[in-house]
């Protein structure tokens, strides 16, 4: 929760005296000094006549904002604050180009939060918010930032009733409301220390708002990535999406003091609030105020096939917890006898809030819940030992059978009753047939995900069955070739190697990779079109092979992936490989070993990547970083796809400099994209060469960058062929620059050498990072595997037996000591 | 919170030992050291009499969450089990198993082992799992009924 305070400013040329004085004196000083220097510093930058360095402009912004937000949180206001609006106006002014904008924006969330607490004068604080909001708008959808309690949508608070009765509303820091339909929407919003309550946590709530009578409404739209301070939020992430309804998630772990950052990107399948607000738990008293009496439902003449005729035997047990009722309910619209537990009832949907009557799934939420008088005085007269009355239909009663446990019984019993020597399992079952895939998905705290995502087992492809599933499936197929691979199947067979060649390195260090949304791939006419014809196929409750379909929508191209099930090893190759790494076309350059003169300014970019990966949506403006990637281009030659399989850290040598290639759209292999008519695909498919080494997470360690990368540093080599074929000869010299172990070595040295390293950056980023990212990698290591089922799907249905024996053999390779 | 589902677990465990279908058996998993894994029953299902099924009986595994019984165990044949309804992994894909869909929480172990051995001989084409077991059940039913013997045998009864 506590801002960073270790800041960047090594990276200025003041950093050595500030280190040396900044041990005695208290952070905030420090910070305050930090701010007066880039302020300083920054204003250099708009002096007539003086060449304003972009890399260096864009440091500053985030050392500023950074040192901002440490202010606000402490409740300070740095002498200088005053200059700040018109450094901003300028900057607002004048540094129009893509690449500046997004440190401007980034330092305008910190501004706007100055603005709010009022460090400048009335007038300029209205001007700031003017241009904050102008900014933002050309990134995404704004959000809005609700002050007060309770002024938010009127069907929260009926939500809150229905479904999470325990649970109480209180301030509410922030909302977004979500229309139908591809959004990308972010909400800053600020959390000081003054207004921290200690008895309410914070909590993230998302309901759909179209349809609040049945819990449906609490689940997480599926295509749907909703990200705090660029985590994920648990299950809530394409990475790990929960089907069902939902409880709100406590997000207090995840925030911080100072400026956070709500985000929601993707298909939306209806309207949607998310809001972030204080909520205290409660459990229930333990004898609450009772429900309601239950009236039975009035019988309509027609006869209801749910109507119960003629005498019906009824348990007094819970069909929750098969142990005898203690407070018999029932929903309101219940026609059944048959009452359930009330205690149980709750318990049960306030881990899972499905709200629906254990005995006929009807809706009951909370407020539907009713008493059943006429089952206490039934429970109060019968004897502990009956478990079964028999009603009339009348209403009247008698006492139907002693112990028996079995209310629903089968026809098919022929009891035996003796003991069970017959179990043949432990022969016969060994443990290891038991879980293959699920266990990879598993946290090993959570249980849960076992039966939570089921996503493992996909239905095959049948494109030999009969009529319409055909026209389906094949309809898909052709999608996916259009649209998933690159339209040539060549390049799809290719990724698996791309995979496996990288998964080592990508594995060891899988936390610093990073999805950054692109903003510019989002719309991709085909990929959405798919989206949109699925976007009502997943709802809760909808036939489940609708469901099942959505695996093979290849809707990787979205900027943060969207696609809803994307967690099972066997699924779509392309969309976990983008949904893994979506492409970074702002992936911050590497340093160069071979030109140290020149590897300040990158080191310092290093550190802020994240920030910076957001905002910009194409470096393509910034001549720094061409020309000093361009000269640097890896060494391989990747027009043969063999090389594929250089082992990681070799390739760590040609590779450490990575040159942003994709940034520009280049020509991708054009031997063999020739039909490529649309310059998203290409980056698309840039995009899938890249995904898998990412680390735009900038303390990591080069070497996993270098390692990790170098796949990307060879496609881009061939993406660039057309375009450097001039600086050929430099690649050959980067050939040669030493072995691998020497390589490392010095990225070691790179590594120390970075400033900053402690920082961890908690915001302005796309995607998933840390523990979850780590273990959906992890997941993803077998993907090898998975296309071998994708690529041979073309020649027709070969679904799983031979991937699943795959995926148990990785499993166990993995995981030997397992039982 | 949790105790719902080992509460419930118990119950099932308690109403099975006092009576259970003929040749069915289901048991909770018991570690080495003789602790009992309630979350994870290792299950018999017995072919039914009459039908291609017959004589084999075939091992299931049930998975219990602890979200269980709002969410349905995750019942798991051994991997490769030739059924049109199971995925190649060997789960059991039936409605009733299904959130979604079929699955109620009153819907016993008892009820689902015997909904599973219905299934065995009348498969659901329109929700197939499995290419190969699908391919044959609706184009060479020779085929399929030889199949379906042949796996009996390799799963005879242990008594």
């Amino acid at each position: 929760m506590e801002t960073n305070t270790s800041s960047p400013l090594s990276t200025l040329p003041e950093s050595g005296a500030m280190t040396a004085t900044a041990n005695p004196v208290s952070p905030s000083l420090v910070n305050l000094y930090r701010i007066t220097k880039v302020l300083e510093r920054l204003a250099t930058h708009f002096v007539p006549g003086n060449r304003s360095d972009a890399f260096e402009f864009f440091n500053l912004c985030l050392s500023l904002s950074r040192g901002i937000d440490y202010a606000l949180a402490n409740g300070e206001v740095p002498l200088k604050a005053n200059e700040l609006p018109i450094l901003m106006k300028q900057m607002y002014q004048r540094k129009t180009d893509d690449h500046s904008q997004a440190a401007v924006m980034v330092l305008m969330i910190s501004v706007k939060n100055a603005c709010e607490i009022g460090w400048f004068r009335e007038n300029d604080s209205k001007e700031l918010l003017n241009i904050a909001d102008k900014i933002g708008k050309t990134y995404c959808t704004l959000g809005n930032a609700i002050a007060e309690p309770n002024s938010c949508h009127p069907a929260v608070l009926t939500i809150m009733q229905r479904y999470y009765p325990n649970m109480e509303l209180g301030p509410i820091i922030v909302s977004i409301e979500a229309k139908p339909g591809y959004g990308a929407s972010a909400v800053d919003f600020h959390i000081t220390k003054n207004n921290v309550h200690s008895d309410k946590k914070i909590w993230l709530l998302v309901a759909q708002i179209d349809n609040i009578e049945k819990s449906a409404c609490l689940i997480s739209p599926q295509q749907v990535n909703i990200l705090l301070n660029g985590k994920g939020i648990h299950t809530r992430t394409n990475f790990r999406m929960d089907p069902g309804p939902q409880m709100p998630t406590c997000v207090t772990g995840i925030l911080k003091f100072g400026t956070n950052l709500l985000q929601a990107v993707g298909q939306f399948d209806g309207h949607y609030i998310i809001l972030v607000a204080y909520m205290s738990v409660g459990s229930l008293p333990a004898h609450p105020v009772l429900p309601p009496d239950y009236v039975q439902p009035a019988v309509s003449v027609d006869a209801d096939s749910d109507i119960i005729e003629g005498e019906s035997k009824i348990s007094l047990n819970c069909p929750i917890s098969r142990t005898r009722i203690k407070t018999p309910v029932k929903g309101h619209s219940c026609k059944h006898f048959q009452c359930f537990d009330f205690d149980n009832f709750i318990k049960i949907n306030f881990k899972r809030p499905s709200w629906r009557c254990p005995h006929c799934t009807r809706p009951v939420c909370y407020t539907d819940i009713r008493l059943d008088r006429n089952m206490i005085e039934v429970l109060e007269k019968v004897g502990e030992n009956i478990v079964e009355v028999t009603f009339e239909a009348d209403g009247s009663w008698k006492v139907g059978s002693e112990n028996d446990h079995d209310v629903n019984k089968i026809q098919n019993k022929a009891y035996d009753c003796e003991m069970e020597q017959t179990e043949q399992q432990e022969s016969t079952c060994p443990p290891d047939t038991v879980s293959n895939i699920v266990d990879l998905t598993n946290n090993d705290n959570d249980l849960d995900i076992m039966c939570t995502y089921e996503t493992a087992d996909r239905k095959p492809f049948q494109a030999s069955a009969p009529t319409g599933v055909q026209i389906e499936e094949d309809f898909w197929a052709g999608l996916y070739i259009a649209n998933g691979g690159s339209g040539t199947p060549t390049a799809v067979v290719e990724i698996p190697e791309l995979a496996d060649a990288v998964s080592p390195v990508f594995n060891q260090e899988a936390e610093g990779h990073d999805n950054v949304p692109a903003m510019h791939n989002q719309f991709l006419g085909q990929s959405n079109l798919t989206l949109m014809n699925y976007m009502n196929s997943n709802e809760y409750g909808r036939s489940s092979s609708a469901a099942r379909l959505i695996h093979r929508t290849p809707t990787a191209i979205q900027a943060l992936p969207v696609q809803s099930q994307t967690l099972g090893p066997q699924q779509n190759p392309a969309t976990n490989l983008d949904s893994l790494i979506t492409s970074n076309p702002s992936a911050a350059p590497h340093v160069s070993l071979s030109n140290p003169a020149s590897a300040d300014p990158y080191n310092a970019i290093l550190s802020d990547a994240e920030r910076q990966q957001l905002f910009s949506r194409s470096a393509l403006n910034v001549p720094p970083v061409l020309a000093a990637t361009q000269n640097r281009v890896p060494t391989i030659n990747i027009a043969a796809p063999t090389h594929n399989r250089v082992l990681p850290v070799n390739m760590s040598a040609a590779t450490h400099n990575r040159a942003p290639s994709q940034l520009h759209n280049p020509p991708y292999r054009t031997d063999m994209l020739n039909d490529f008519r649309n310059s998203h695909l290409q980056q698309t498919l840039n995009a899938h060469a890249h995904q898998p080494m990412q680390p735009s997470n900038a303390q990591r360690s080069h070497i996993q960058q270098g390692g990790s990368q170098a796949y990307a540093a060879g496609a881009t080599a061939s993406s660039q062929q057309a375009r450097v074929m001039a600086s050929s000869h430099v690649a050959r010299q980067g050939e040669q620059r030493g072995p691998p172990v020497q390589a490392v070595s010095s990225t070691d040295e790179l590594f120390n050498s970075q400033p900053d390293q402690n920082w961890r950056p908690t915001r302005m980023r796309g995607s998933l990072s840390g523990q979850q990212l780590t273990e959906d990698v992890r997941q993803r290591l077998i993907m090898p595997s998975s296309h071998q089922v994708q690529s041979s799907r073309p020649q027709g249905p070969q679904p799983g037996r031979p991937l699943d024996a795959l995926i148990a053999n990785n499993r166990n390779a993995q995981n030997p000591s397992r039982p | 919170m949790s105790g719902i589902a080992r509460g419930r677990l118990t119950e099932e465990r308690k109403s099975w030992r006092k009576n259970h279908p003929h040749g069915f058996v289901a048991k909770p998993e018991t570690a080495a050291d003789g602790s009992v894994n309630l979350m994870i029953w290792h299950c018999t299902i017995p072919g039914k009499a009459g039908t291609d099924w017959e004589g084999g009986y075939f091992p299931l595994t049930l998975h219990f969450s602890e979200d269980y019984p709002s969410k349905p165990p995750k019942c798991k044949f051994p991997q490769g089990f030739f059924h049109p309804n199971v995925y190649p992994s060997g789960t059991v894909c039936l409605s009733i198993l299904n959130e979604d869909s079929g699955w109620r929480p009153a819907i016993t172990v008892k009820q689902i082992l015997v909904g599973i051995q219905d299934l065995l001989d009348q498969p659901n084409p329109a929700d197939p799992a499995q290419t190969e077991g699908y391919h044959l059940f609706i184009q060479d039913t020779t085929e399929y009924k030889r199949r379906v013997r042949l796996q009996a045998k390799q799963y005879p009864s242990i008594v």
